[in-house]
């Protein structure tokens, strides 16, 4: 996938990666996302699974081990870089917000 | 009462929506889907329930492989973990349902799952591209045959299936392919605003067409069977055996590599082989037989041909019974008859001994009468072309034949005894190498004019 593609993430790319800022588990990241948004955000199996071939391949994160068919992985500097930029585009777009409705 | 159940189920590759509809529906019956087979899906009868169900697709996932690779099982795993569990696979797509309430879809991210329902279909999209060309190639065939002679393309009945069959799965598959990119499009639009959008099919319209083609090929094998000649209908029954004898035999090499755990390459390999190796087996026995049978005519005793030497004039002395020839080709819409009587030795021909050789073009369609007639009036028509020698169809007096127009061929200013003969239904072509008496020609309006 072109890297073009990541100029910009999801809602679930950003918190996949944001999982991966500690090394674990695909599968576990499953859990992890509703967790750490409140249930707000869920990652359905089958897109999980994709978006993780593609950020491998894209080297936003890379495998550290492989357990038989289990494999756990970490954010890479350039996903890392990734990740604040999409912060930072977020945060631009809050501080926009605020602006706009004159809130402090 | 019955516990399994097999159907057949035609819904396009990528129509993912419509498939979990269906299958949502079958599980409220108390069916649930349990195999993708090769011809067939089969279902087993569980508890009527209310199951979610989810058709994706892994692109890595082929026809070809002895099970599901490894990357396929973590894929598997993931799903499990959501409360997933797979119904069926069939190469890249993977069938699963799901008892929980509102349970986590399998696909989140609508641009991810485009992605790879585009990467899963390129291999039905080649297949698909690829038969589309055939089918296009055949009418193209067809067509120019009807052009360059329209008798023989008419005749055969062969020929007019491929005429129905070819432009309705030309249809069917360009409108598959169509809409799939159409679907695509929009998709990536919908996706880009973070949107979903279901497919769309039409699995009963698609139903409809293979019925038309099945009853197509069923009505053009039972009538080629009770109206042709034993042998040609012989022929045609055994080609299409054949046709069909070589897809269950490639399905089941296929099945077979993969039950010994063949790689899905050398599966590929092999099967893909088979496929090209197969039908070339069958050509070349198909000609044999057709060979050993003596070609697409036969010889026959003076007394079944419609017009004898002997009707006409004396052929005591000559040898024709093992000459005599005749060759018949009958559709729907044209029955096309070709007969040759010639002496037998050489000597007899050297005597003087008469010949004769006719056609009859026997029209069942009207309104292709006229183009019958002009294509034998000026397929050999050199007046238009410049061409030497100078060769046309001269009308003459139709009176003596019993015939509505009569037409004598000319060649430089000189008549031969090559006629055209136009009846009410039928067209004769007469080839004679002596000059018949208005006696002679009454027979031959009698023989062959179908009065």
């Amino acid at each position: 996938m072109p890297r073009a593609k990541f100029q910009t993430l999801t809602e679930q790319m950003f918190y996949i990666l944001l999982c991966l800022r500690e090394e674990c588990y695909g599968m576990d990241i499953l859990d992890k996302v509703p967790a750490i948004t409140g249930g707000r955000v869920s990652v359905g199996s089958g897109t999980l699974y994709n978006l993780l071939e593609q950020f491998c391949t894209a080297g936003m994160i890379r495998e550290t081990k492989v357990e038989g068919r289990r494999r756990r992985y970490l954010l890479t500097d350039y996903g890392r870089r990734t990740l604040d930029k999409e912060y930072g585009r977020i945060q631009a777009q809050a501080e926009d917000y605020r602006r706009a409705f004159g809130k402090e | 009462m019955k516990e399994t159940r097999r159907r057949f189920e035609w819904f396009s590759f990528y129509d993912h929506t419509g498939l979990e509809a269906h299958l949502k529906y079958m599980a409220g019956r108390g069916w649930l889907l349990e195999k993708i087979g090769n011809f067939t899906w089969h279902y087993r009868r569980v508890e009527p329930q209310k199951l979610a169900f989810s058709v994706c697709y892994f692109p890595k996932a082929s026809q070809f492989d002895p099970g599901p690779s490894e990357e396929q099982e973590t894929f598997y795993d993931f799903c499990a973990h959501t409360g997933w569990t797979l119904a069926a696979a069939s190469a890249q797509m993977q069938i699963f349902y799901n008892q929980r309430p509102n349970p986590v879809p399998i696909d989140t991210d609508p641009a991810v799952e485009v992605d790879a329902i585009h990467r899963s279909a390129k291999n039905w999209l080649i297949s698909q591209i690829l038969l589309l060309a055939v089918g296009v190639l055949n009418l193209v065939q067809f067509l120019l045959r009807l052009f360059h002679d329209p008798i023989a393309a008419l005749s055969n009945p062969l020929h007019q299936f491929a005429l129905v069959c070819w432009p309705i799965l030309i249809l069917l598959i360009g409108t598959d392919c169509a809409t799939y990119f159409c679907w695509r499009r929009r998709a990536l639009k919908a996706a880009a605003q973070g949107e979903f959008l279901a497919t769309r099919s039409h699995p009963l319209l698609q139903k409809l067409a293979l019925a038309v083609v099945l009853m197509g090929l069923a009505w053009c094998l039972s009538w080629c069977l009770s109206n042709l000649q034993v042998g040609m209908a012989a022929l045609m029954a055994v080609t299409t055996a054949c046709m069909f004898g070589i897809v269950f035999l490639v399905v089941q090499l296929r099945e077979l590599l993969k039950r010994y755990k063949a790689s899905a390459g050398a599966n590929r390999a092999v099967t893909l082989g088979a496929c090209a190796a197969l039908p070339l087996v069958m050509v070349v026995l198909i000609t044999a037989l057709v060979f050993s049978a003596g070609g697409g005519g036969g010889q026959r005793g003076a007394n079944e041909l419609p017009l004898a030497l002997d009707d006409l004039t004396d052929v005591e002395g000559y040898d024709y019974a093992s000459s005599d020839y005749l060759e018949r080709m009958e559709s729907p819409l044209l029955a096309y008859t070709e007969v040759h009587q010639s002496p037998w030795r050489l000597e007899n021909m050297a005597n003087g001994a008469p010949s004769l050789w006719y056609t009859v073009v026997e029209v069942k369609l009207p309104p292709i009468y006229e183009m019958c007639k002009n294509h034998l009036l000026y397929e050999n028509d050199t007046r238009e072309t410049g061409f030497l020698p100078v060769k046309y169809y001269a009308p003459i007096d139709p009176a003596p034949w019993g015939a509505a127009e009569a037409y004598q061929f000319v060649m430089d200013d000189e008549t031969l005894d090559l006629y055209l003969l136009c009846y009410e239904d039928r067209i004769v072509k007469l080839d004679l190498d002596w000059e018949l008496t208005p006696a002679q020609m009454a027979v031959v309006g009698e023989k062959l004019g179908g009065a």
